[in-house]
């Protein structure tokens, strides 16, 4: 075995424990609590104006700290009641009163140090045709997740051109070009 | 009569050898199924019209966890960049310049994503922002940057991977590996 051949499985080996390790993170690490569905969802725009806001997580949770604010296009606060923590969620009453824009703003930390931040804006009118319509200005969440397509002119052109790169490999890969004639 | 021109001495290891077609394919595998999930995804947001947090591709149904997890795109970042330096040796001429250029950017964005992993642990983030933030993110948003990355990544390895498997005599004679259609002289 040369040189070159004993330090490529060298790196091969470690390569592998280190994926290894990360999958076992990933899973050990997937048993705590994720922040699922935000009511009013980010771009909402409701009817009616909601009786209570909502943060739902995909397991039980027992937070330190739950910071759940709602404000009006002027920044103020509406009045709101005190949170409360049913199982895997946790609700907050508002009274909202007027149409209107309103950010949901929300900090919270979970017994295990784990925080979750961020800020969904959502639209109530009364008028509305659809419960689908969205404000125009929302702002993208914040909640951290990954979430790779914006809705700009960029993102859609760069999805399409990997799109198009994706199938481009794929009939690659099923069919192997033919040998190149010398 | 028919003779097959392959070379066969060149040192090269297993999966950059004999086994390259092998591990090349599950490699390929890898980098089309994330993009199958993000395609996914942005069908879900734009020819279904799911609302962006629900919009998770297919396995972030059903483990909603694993589209905020900084672990998992660290994971997928780093076998990215071990695929592409550890099968690199397979490649010869234009094919292995494309794929260094491939390993090149890997290498920056597998650092970017390294950084985001190490400020979702430690709860310290860069530029004082609240949320775990890329470095370019500085100058361009996040969600734009990062698909920036995987895009400006693949399409240099999917280059390399048409002159691999179509390479010119030359460059046919540098590999080792059953990658390419066999020249089949009559």
């Amino acid at each position: 075995m040369n040189r070159r051949t004993r330090w490529g499985r060298l790196v091969g080996a470690a390569g592998a424990v280190v994926v290894v390790a990360i999958g076992v993170l990933i899973f050990a690490g997937g048993r705590e609590a994720a922040l699922g569905p935000v009511f009013p969802a980010n771009g909402a725009a409701l009817r009616e104006p909601p009786r209570q806001v909502s943060l739902t997580f995909d397991a039980a949770v027992r937070p330190e700290q739950i910071h759940i604010g709602v404000s009006d296009g002027s920044g103020h606060l509406v009045s709101s009641g005190a949170p409360v923590v049913d199982g895997t969620a946790i609700n907050k009453p508002v009274t909202i009163q007027a149409d209107g824009d309103y950010v949901l703003a929300y900090h919270v930390v979970l017994e295990n140090g784990r925080t979750f931040t961020g800020t969904n804006r959502f639209r109530v009118s009364s008028s509305l045709a659809s419960p689908a319509a969205a404000p125009a200005d929302a702002a993208p969440s914040a909640t951290g997740g990954h979430d790779h397509f914006g809705s700009d002119p960029l993102s859609v052109g760069l999805t399409v051109v990997a799109g198009g790169f994706v199938i481009a490999l794929l009939v690659m890969l099923i069919h192997r070009p033919q040998p190149r004639r010398s | 009569m028919a003779t097959i021109t392959r070379n066969s001495q060149r040192s090269v290891s297993w999966a950059n050898g004999a086994g390259h077609r092998l591990v090349l394919g599950v490699f390929m595998f890898i980098v089309l199924a994330h993009w199958a999930e993000h395609l996914v995804q942005a069908a879900q947001i734009w020819a279904f019209n799911q609302p962006r947090p629900q919009a998770r591709g297919v396995l972030g149904q059903f483990y909603p966890w694993l589209v905020s997890s900084e672990i998992l795109h660290y994971a997928y970042a780093i076998v990215m960049l071990v695929g592409l330096f550890a099968l690199r040796d397979g490649f010869a001429g234009r094919a292995r310049t494309w794929w260094t250029v491939a390993l090149a950017i890997q290498f920056w964005h597998h650092i970017e994503h390294l950084l985001l992993l190490i400020q979702a642990q430690t709860h310290h983030f860069l530029f004082g922002a609240a949320v775990p933030t890329s470095i370019l993110q500085h100058f361009y948003p996040r969600v734009e940057l990062h698909l920036f990355y995987n895009t400006v990544v693949f399409i240099p390895m999917v280059v390399a991977m048409y002159f691999h498997l179509r390479p010119k005599d030359a460059e046919r004679e540098l590999t080792a590996c059953t990658c390419a259609r066999e020249l089949v002289k009559v």
